[in-house]
C-alpha cells in the first residue's frame, strides 16, 4: 500500500516540476464558468481589478469547443474597474447530450480559461461513487449489526446496477465520434488539479458501456454472495465496495491520471480481500497478486508519465493552456505519435511504451506466460471475490489493450498485432490444457478463464468489425459464465470443504438443482450454441479467420479440448456413483434460495445472449468501429463497411 | 408464414414445462400430467407439420418456400443473421420425419418409461431434442443450424448418460460429446472457410455480376450461399481459391464432411455410436437411428451446391460412406448385444445414405433417410420391446420369443425385410436407387455397397432368429417373458406398417410407374441443377434391381441356415468360430478401434495436458518462483549492505564526530589565554596558506 501511495506522491513531484506556478489573475471573469442546459446565449462578465487599464487582446473559445459560439472577440483596453460582457451561445447538434469546451480570455500576456459547460451528466459519478458512501455508511454499523452490515452493501451495490441498466437502456446506439465527443456520452469533465493539468474526465463509449454494467452486476451478485461471510464483516463488505467504486471508477475514466488512480485503487482492496478473508495459503497468494499486479501497474505508470510528457501542448477542457495532458482522447486523438519520430532507450518511442502498457494490461488478462497469479489467487480467494477477479478484473486487461494501446498507438498496435493473435491462441490451447490437467475444481475454472480471454486476444488482434465485437462480447459473456462457475464451485466448497475433483461423485442425486445449473453453466462455458459463450467465439472465428487463417485454425481446435475438460470435470462431480467417502450425505443440502438467487439472474442473461445477442453488439459496435477505423487508418466507408 | 415457428417453439415450451416445474407436477397431479404435455405437444407439432407440408404442396413448384423470421441475432455490416425459419421441400420431409416418428416414439416411452423414477426429466429431455432437431432442419442460416445442430448434440449426451449412476453410461454421454466436438470443429472451420472465400471471390469478379447480384457477399444464409454459388463465374471464382494449397471446395466440403461424419457416426468418428445404446431404447430409435444421425446427411443434401462444386470431395466421401457400410455391417455380424446391431447397423445404413449423397443421389439419400427412419425406428423400439419383457439385451439370452410376443416379433420381422431389402418394403426401394447410382459412378462402389447389403441381410435376419426363433434360453424366462402393453406396440405395428408402404408410396421406381418418383418430384427444386439425369438404361437397372434381390435373398437365407434354431446347431457353429480363430472376437470389438483411440489420442490428451500443468506450476511459475527468489537474494545482499556499508558508513562517520567532539572537548578549557594562542595560531596559519598559494 505504502509503495502504491508513494508511487502517487513520485507522480506528483515528476509533475509538479514541469508546470509554472499560476500567475495573478489579471482579469475578473463573472461567473467563474458558464453552464448550459440546453441551447441558448450566457453573457460573461470581465472586470479590470488592477489600478491600471488593461488590454484584453482577445476572446476566443478554445479550440476543442465545439457546439458554442462567440459573438464578440475584439480587442479592448479596460480602465480600472471597468466591465465588459462577452455573449457565448450554444448550439448543439440534435444528438448530443453534453458539450464541454472554454473560453479563452487573452490578456496582459496570460491565457484565462473559463469553463463552458453543457448538460454534464452526474450519472456516471453518482454510478462510481455510490458504493464508495456505502462503504462509509458500513463503518458507522455498530459491531456485531451484520444483517445490518450486509444490506446497507446489498443497497449500495444495487443503485450502481439500476443506474448501469438505466445507462444502457438511454445510450444512444447510433453515437460516434463523427457525432461529437470524441463518441462519448453521459460525460463529466472538469479540470481537477489545473497545477498538474489532471482532470476529472468521466463517460462511456462502445469500449466500456457493457463492461460498466457487468461490473455492476457481477459486485451485486458478489455481494449477495458473500452473506455467508462472518469474519471481520464491515471490513470486508467495506472494502467490497470499495473495490466496486474502483472497478467502475477504471472503466469510465478518461484522465490518465484519473484511471491509474482508479486502477490502484483496485489492488489494494483485493490484496486485503484476498490476504485476509482467503485461504490456507492466502498470504502467497495475495502477495502473489500484487506483486504481479504491481508490476503491471510500475510498467503503466511509467509508460503514462512517457506519455504524457511527450503530449503536444493543449488546453484544459476549461479553456485554460496546458503543455501536456492526461486527457485519453486527446492522447488518442490529438496527438500524432507515430509523427513525432521519438526514440526512447534507443528504440522506436511508440513500441516501447506499447509493449509496456501491454504488459501491463497482460498480466490482468492474464496472458501467458503472465498468468500464474492466477490459479493461487482465485483458489485462495473467498468464492465473491473470485467471481470479481475472473468477473471483472480480467476484462481490464483486455479493455485496456484496446482503450490504451489501440486508440493512443495504432501504428504500434498494427506491428504487434499478429504477436497478439499468436498468444491469444497459445492461451486459448494451452489454458484448456492446462485446465485439464487440474485435480482442483477452482483451478480448473481459473485455466479456463486464462483459456477464454485467448479468445479476446485474437479477436482484437483481427481488426475486423467481426473480431472486435466478438472479443468485446466474449468479455462480457466470460464475465457472467465464469462468475457463474465460481459461485458454483463455492458452493460446493461451502459445503464439502475440499475441491479436489476426485472426492465427489454423483452428486446430481444429492443436489439436483445445483446439478442442473452446474451443467447449465458448464455447457454455456464450453460454448455450446444457444448460450451466450458461443456467440463471442464464433465471431472472433469469423472475423479473425481471413486474417489469420492458421492461427484461427489452431484456436478452433480449442473448442475440442475445452469439451473434454469440461465434460470431464461435470462428469467426475456430477454423474456416476456417489463416492462413498462422505459419510453424511446431509450436508450436500441442495441451493439455497440466497444461492439460487446468485445464480439465476445469470443463467438468465446468459440464455437470453445466447440467442439474442443484437442488443449487446448494438451497445458497442459504434464505439468499436471508430477503434478499428483509428486503428486501421481506414477512414473511408467503404472500406470498412465491407470488413467481415 | 407466422406460424412455423410454432412446429419448432411447441416442443420448446413442452420441454420447459416438464423441465422446470415437472416434478411439482408429478408430484401433485401424476405422471399423467407429464405425458399429456410432452405427447401432446408432440402431436400438436406433427399437426402443423402436416399442414405446412400440405400448404407447400399446394404452392407452384418455383415458389415453395416458406420463411418465417423471428428477430435479427447479429447484425453486424455483413455478417447478418436472422433467427429465421425456412420451410422448402427438403426441410419438410425432416420435418415430417421428426415430428411423426417423435410422436410416436414419445407415445411409445410413455410404456417404456413408465416406472423410471425421472420420468419427468426424460420427457423434458426428449422434447428439447425434439427442439433442436426442428431447429436443424428449419434454421435459415448457418448459425441457426448450428444451434440446433449443438442442441441435439447436447440432448443426445443427457439422454445417453440419462441413468447417470451408472459410470458407463455417463462415460458413454461424454464420449459422445466429445467426439462431435471434433466433427464440430471441421463444422465451424468448414463455415469459416467458406464465410472468407465467399467474402473475398467477390473482388475477382467483373462489377457486372455484382449489379445482377446485389446479395452478393459474405454470408452465413443458407439460402444466400446457394444464390450466389449459382451465379456461374462467382461459383468459379470461389472454386478458384485455394487453401495451404489445396483448392477451397475441396477443404470446405471436407471439413463440412468432418462435422456431417461426427454427427451421423462415419469413419472415423463412428465409435460414440455403439456406446451410445447405453441410453434408453426408444432415445436410441429416435436420436441414434431415425433423426439427430441423419443431420448429417441432411447437411450434405443441404449443401449439395457446395459439395458438388468439388468432385474430388465427393469421391473421398463416396469412399468413406462405402466403407462405413461395409465396416458397420461386419462388426454388426458378430455382435450378441441386440442394440449394438442395431446400432452398428445404423452406422452401416447412414454409409449407405452418404454413398447416394457423394454420387449425386441427393433424393435416393433422402429417400433411404426416410424409409431408414421408419424401419430402424421400428426395429429399435422393436428391440426396446423385447427388452422390456426380458430384461437382458444379449441374443444368447433370448429365443423363441415369437409366440410369446407375437406382435413385437412380426413389427420386427418387417422390419428386416425393409432393411435387407426385400421388394415388398421400404428399404428396397431406397437402396436400389442408391445401388444403382453408385454403379453409375463406379461398379466397384456398387460391389462394396451389394456385399454390405449381404451382410446386412444376413446379422439382421441373425438376430431376428436368435431373439424370436428357436428355443428359448431356459423355462424361467419362458414364463417371465410377456409380450409388451399396448400402448407400446401400437406403435410397433404403426412403424411396420409405415415401413412397408412408405417406398412405393413415396418412391416408386420409375421402372415401374412409368413416371418420376413423387420424392424425386418434390425434391427437384431444391437439388434443380445438381441432378444428374439418369440415362434410359432399363436392362442395366433391372439387372441391378435383380441382383439386390438376390444379395438380401442369400443373406437371408445363410441366417436362417445358421441360426434358425441356434441351440440345435451349437456344434457347426463352434467349428465354424473355430475355424474363424480370433476373428470373430476381433470384429465384436470392432477392431479394437476404440482401444486404438484409446492409446493413441486419448492417451497423447491426458498427456499433454498433464505435461501442460507440470509445466505451468514448475516451469512457467517456475521461473517467477526463481525471479521472487533472486529479488529476496538481492533483498538479502542490499540489506547486509545496507547494514554494513551504509549504516556502517553514517554510524562510522558519526562516531568520528562524536571522537572529534570528545577531542575537541579537551581543547575547549576555558582558559582565554588558551584561546588566544589558538587564535594567534590560526591567523599565522592562514598567513602562511595564503602566502603560499
Amino acid at each position: 500500500m505504502t509503495r502504491a501511495t508513494s508511487f502517487l506522491a513520485l507522480l506528483l513531484v515528476f509533475l509538479g516540476s514541469g508546470t509554472a506556478a499560476a500567475d495573478e489573475p489579471a482579469v475578473d471573469v463573472a461567473p467563474a464558468s458558464l453552464s448550459f442546459d440546453g441551447p441558448g446565449t450566457r453573457t460573461l462578465e470581465l472586470r479590470n481589478p488592477g489600478g491600471a487599464p488593461l488590454v484584453i487582446d482577445r476572446v476566443t473559445l478554445a479550440p476543442d469547443a465545439s457546439g458554442f459560439q462567440l459573438t464578440d472577440t475584439g480587442p479592448r483596453t479596460l480602465q480600472s474597474g471597468e466591465r465588459v460582457q462577452v455573449a457565448v451561445q450554444f448550439t448543439p447538434d440534435a444528438r448530443r447530450q453534453q458539450a464541454f469546451g472554454g473560453l479563452q480570455v487573452h490578456a496582459a500576456g496570460q491565457v484565462r480559461g473559463v469553463p463552458l459547460r453543457a448538460g454534464s451528466s452526474w450519472l456516471l459519478t453518482l454510478l462510481i461513487f455510490f458504493p464508495l458512501v456505502g462503504a462509509a455508511l458500513i463503518l458507522f454499523v455498530p459491531t456485531g449489526r451484520h444483517a445490518l452490515t450486509r444490506a446497507i452493501a446489498l443497497a449500495t451495490s444495487l443503485v450502481p446496477l439500476a443506474a448501469s441498466v438505466l445507462m444502457c437502456l438511454r445510450f444512444d446506439r447510433a453515437f460516434s465520434q463523427a457525432t461529437g465527443n470524441g463518441g462519448l456520452q453521459f460525460i463529466q469533465h472538469v479540470v481537477w488539479i489545473p497545477s498538474f493539468n489532471v482532470e476529472y474526465f468521466v463517460g462511456v463509449d462502445g469500449l466500456s458501456v457493457t463492461m460498466v454494467l457487468l461490473t455492476a452486476l457481477i459486485s451485486t451478485i458478489a455481494v449477495l454472495a458473500s452473506f455467508g461471510i462472518d469474519k471481520q464483516v464491515r471490513g470486508y463488505f467495506a472494502l467490497l465496495l470499495l473495490l466496486e467504486t474502483g472497478m467502475l471508477g477504471t472503466f469510465c475514466a478518461l484522465d490518465f491520471f484519473l484511471f491509474y488512480i482508479f486502477w490502484e485503487l483496485m489492488l489494494l482492496p483485493m490484496y486485503f480481500l484476498i490476504g485476509i478473508w482467503g485461504g490456507t495459503r492466502k498470504e502467497y497468494a495475495a502477495i502473489k497478486f500484487f506483486l504481479y499486479t504491481l508490476v503491471g501497474s510500475v510498467l503503466i505508470l511509467l509508460a503514462v508519465i512517457a506519455l504524457y510528457y511527450s503530449s503536444s501542448p493543449t488546453t484544459l477542457v476549461d479553456g485554460t493552456p496546458a503543455r501536456h495532458t492526461f486527457d485519453m482522447v486527446k492522447l488518442a486523438y490529438a496527438n500524432d505519435w507515430e509523427g513525432k519520430g521519438l526514440s526512447l532507450l534507443g528504440f522506436d518511442f511508440t513500441k516501447v511504451v506499447w509493449v509496456a502498457f501491454f504488459i501491463g494490461f497482460a498480466i490482468k488478462i492474464p496472458m501467458f506466460p503472465f498468468h500464474t497469479w492466477l490459479p493461487d489467487a482465485h483458489v485462495e480467494a473467498p468464492t465473491a471475490i473470485s467471481v470479481i477477479l475472473a468477473g471483472v478484473l480480467l476484462k481490464m486487461g483486455t479493455y485496456g489493450i484496446l482503450r490504451v494501446n489501440f486508440a493512443m498507438l495504432p501504428l504500434a498496435t498494427q506491428w504487434a498485432a499478429t504477436t497478439m493473435a499468436v498468444f491469444g491462441a497459445i492461451n486459448i490451447l494451452y489454458g484448456a490444457f492446462c485446465a485439464f490437467g487440474q485435480r482442483d475444481l477452482k483451478k480448473l475454472v481459473a485455466y479456463s478463464s486464462v483459456s477464454h480471454m485467448g479468445y479476446c486476444l485474437v479477436g482484437m488482434a483481427a481488426f475486423t468489425r467481426s473480431g472486435f465485437n466478438g472479443a468485446m462480447l466474449q468479455m462480457f459473456n466470460h464475465g457472467t459464465i465464469t462468475a457463474m462457475l465460481f459461485l458454483l464451485v463455492g458452493v460446493l466448497y461451502d459445503r464439502a470443504h475440499t475441491r479436489e475433483i476426485d472426492r465427489f461423485g454423483g452428486m446430481a442425486t444429492q443436489m439436483p438443482r445445483y446439478a442442473a445449473l452446474f451443467g447449465f453453466a458448464f455447457m454455456a462455458s464450453l460454448g455450446l450454441p444457444g448460450l451466450s459463450g458461443f456467440i463471442g467465439e464464433v465471431l472472433v472465428f469469423l472475423g479473425a479467420f481471413p486474417v489469420y487463417r492458421v492461427i484461427t485454425l489452431v484456436a478452433m481446435s480449442g473448442v475440442i479440448v475445452t469439451a473434454a475438460y469440461h465434460l470431464w470435470a461435470l462428469q467426475r462431480v456430477q454423474l456416476g456413483r456417489w463416492n462413498e467417502s462422505w459419510r453424511d450425505r446431509t450436508i450436500f443440502n441442495d441451493l439455497t434460495a440466497r444461492e439460487t438467487l446468485t445464480l439465476a439472474p445469470l443463467a438468465a442473461v446468459v440464455l437470453v445472449l445466447g440467442f439474442w445477442p443484437l442488443p449487446m453488439l448494438q451497445l458497442v459496435d459504434n464505439g468499436l468501429m471508430d477503434l478499428l477505423r483509428h486503428v486501421t487508418g481506414l477512414h473511408g466507408a467503404g472500406t470498412l463497411a465491407g470488413l467481415p | 408464414m407466422g406460424w412455423l415457428r410454432y412446429i419448432v417453439l411447441l416442443p420448446l415450451v413442452g420441454a420447459a414445462i416438464n423441465g422446470i416445474v415437472g416434478a411439482p407436477l408429478e408430484r401433485r397431479f401424476g405422471r399423467r400430467v407429464i405425458t399429456v404435455v410432452a405427447v401432446g405437444v408432440m402431436l400438436a407439432a406433427a399437426a402443423l407439420a402436416i399442414a405446412a407440408a400440405v400448404t407447400l404442396a399446394a404452392r407452384p413448384e418455383h415458389d415453395r418456400q416458406i420463411v418465417d423470421r423471428l428477430f435479427t441475432m447479429i447484425s453486424l455490416g455483413r455478417v447478418h443473421v436472422d433467427f429465421a425459419l425456412a420451410l422448402d421441400p427438403l426441410s419438410t420431409i425432416m420435418i415430417l420425419v421428426i415430428t411423426v416418428v417423435g410422436a410416436l416414439i414419445h407415445a411409445y416411452s410413455a410404456g417404456y418409461m413408465a416406472d423410471d423414477p425421472s420420468y419427468w426429466r426424460y420427457f423434458a429431455y426428449l422434447n428439447l431434442f425434439v427442439f433442436s432437431m426442428l431447429l436443424l432442419v428449419l434454421g435459415d442460416s448457418f448459425l441457426t443450424l448450428f444451434i440446433g445442430w449443438e442442441g441435439v448434440g447436447l440432448c443426445s449426451y443427457l439422454l445417453i448418460g440419462f441413468w447417470y449412476r451408472e459410470p458407463a453410461n455417463a462415460r458413454a454421454g461424454m464420449k459422445a460429446f466429445i467426439v462431435n466436438r471434433v466433427g464440430d470443429f471441421g463444422f465451424l472451420a468448414g463455415v469459416a472457410l467458406l464465410f472468407w472465400g465467399l467474402a473475398g471471390s467477390w473482388s475477382v469478379i467483373d462489377h457486372r455480376y455484382y449489379a445482377d447480384y446485389p446479395r452478393l457477399v459474405p454470408t452465413l444464409d443458407l439460402r444466400l450461399v446457394h444464390d450466389q454459388l449459382a451465379v456461374a463465374p462467382f461459383a468459379q471464382a470461389f472454386a478458384a481459391k485455394t487453401f495451404l494449397g489445396a483448392p477451397l471446395p475441396l477443404v470446405v466440403a471436407l471439413l463440412l464432411f468432418l462435422g456431417a461424419a461426427g454427427k451421423s457416426a462415419q469413419l472415423p468418428l463412428y465409435v460414440w455410436l455403439p456406446d451410445a445404446m447405453a441410453g434408453p431404447t426408444p432415445v436410441s430409435a429416435l436420436i441414434h437411428a431415425a433423426t439427430m444421425v441423419t443431420a448429417g446427411v441432411y447437411l450434405m443434401v443441404r449443401l449439395h451446391f457446395l459439395f458438388a462444386l468439388s468432385p474430388a470431395a465427393m469421391t473421398v466421401i463416396a469412399t468413406v460412406g462405402v466403407a462405413t457400410a461395409l465396416f458397420g455391417a461386419i462388426v454388426a455380424l458378430f455382435q450378441y448385444d441386440l442394440k449394438r446391431v442395431l446400432a452398428y447397423s445404423t452406422i452401416s445404413q447412414l454409409g449407405f445414405m452418404f454413398l447416394g449423397a457423394a454420387t449425386g443421389a441427393w433424393w435416393p439419400a433422402m429417400f433411404h433417410l426416410v424409409t431408414h427412419a421408419c424401419f430402424k425406428a421400428c426395429l429399435f423400439l422393436g428391440a426396446g420391446s423385447v427388452i422390456h419383457g426380458t430384461h437382458t439385451q444379449d441374443m444368447r439370452e433370448m429365443g423363441g420369443l415369437a409366440p410369446l410376443m407375437p406382435r413385437t416379433r412380426w413389427s420386427y420381422l418387417v422390419g428386416c425385410w425393409a432393411i435387407a431389402g426385400f421388394p415388398w418394403a421400404a428399404g428396397f426401394y431406397s437402396k436400389d436407387e442408391i445401388l444403382a447410382r453408385a454403379y453409375e459412378r463406379s461398379p466397384l462402389l456398387w460391389l462394396a455397397g451389394a456385399v454390405a447389403a449381404m451382410l446386412t441381410s444376413f446379422y439382421m435376419f441373425r438376430s431376428y432368429y436368435l431373439t424370436f426363433e428357436g428355443r428359448a434360453a431356459s423355462e424361467e424366462q419362458r414364463h417371465a417373458v410377456h409380450e409388451s402393453p399396448r400402448s407400446m406396440t401400437w406403435v410397433l405395428l404403426a412403424l411396420a406398417a409405415a415401413s412397408i408402404v412408405v417406398g412405393p408410396l413415396v418412391g416408386l421406381p420409375e421402372l415401374w410407374s412409368g413416371r418420376e418418383p413423387l420424392l424425386a418430384r418434390w425434391l427437384a427444386p431444391v437439388t434443380a441443377g445438381a441432378l444428374t439425369a439418369t440415362p434410359e438404361r432399363r436392362g442395366l437397372e433391372l439387372a441391378l434391381m435383380f441382383a439386390s434381390l438376390v444379395v438380401a435373398t442369400v443373406g437371408w437365407i445363410a441366417a436362417r441356415l445358421l441360426y434358425k434354431d441356434l441351440r440345435a446347431r451349437e456344434g457347426a457353429l463352434a467349428t465354424l468360430r473355430s475355424r474363424l480363430g480370433g476373428v470373430p472376437a476381433l470384429v465384436l470389438d470392432g477392431f479394437r478401434v476404440d482401444a486404438l483411440y484409446d492409446a493413441t489420442f486419448v492417451r497423447a490428451f491426458g498427456a499433454t495436458a498433464r505435461t501442460a500443468a507440470w509445466f505451468d506450476v514448475h516451469v512457467v511459475d517456475g521461473v517467477i518462483a526463481a525471479l521472487g527468489a533472486l529479488a529476496r537474494a538481492a533483498a538479502f545482499i542490499t540489506a547486509a549492505i545496507d547494514h554494513y556499508l551504509v549504516d556502517g558508513a553514517v554510524n562510522g562517520v558519526a562516531d568520528l564526530l562524536l571522537g572529534a567532539g570528545r577531542a575537541l572537548r579537551r581543547v575547549q578549557t576555558g582558559r582565554i589565554n588558551n584561546y588566544v594562542l589558538g587564535v594567534a595560531m590560526g591567523v599565522v596559519m592562514l598567513i602562511v596558506l595564503t602566502s603560499w598559494l
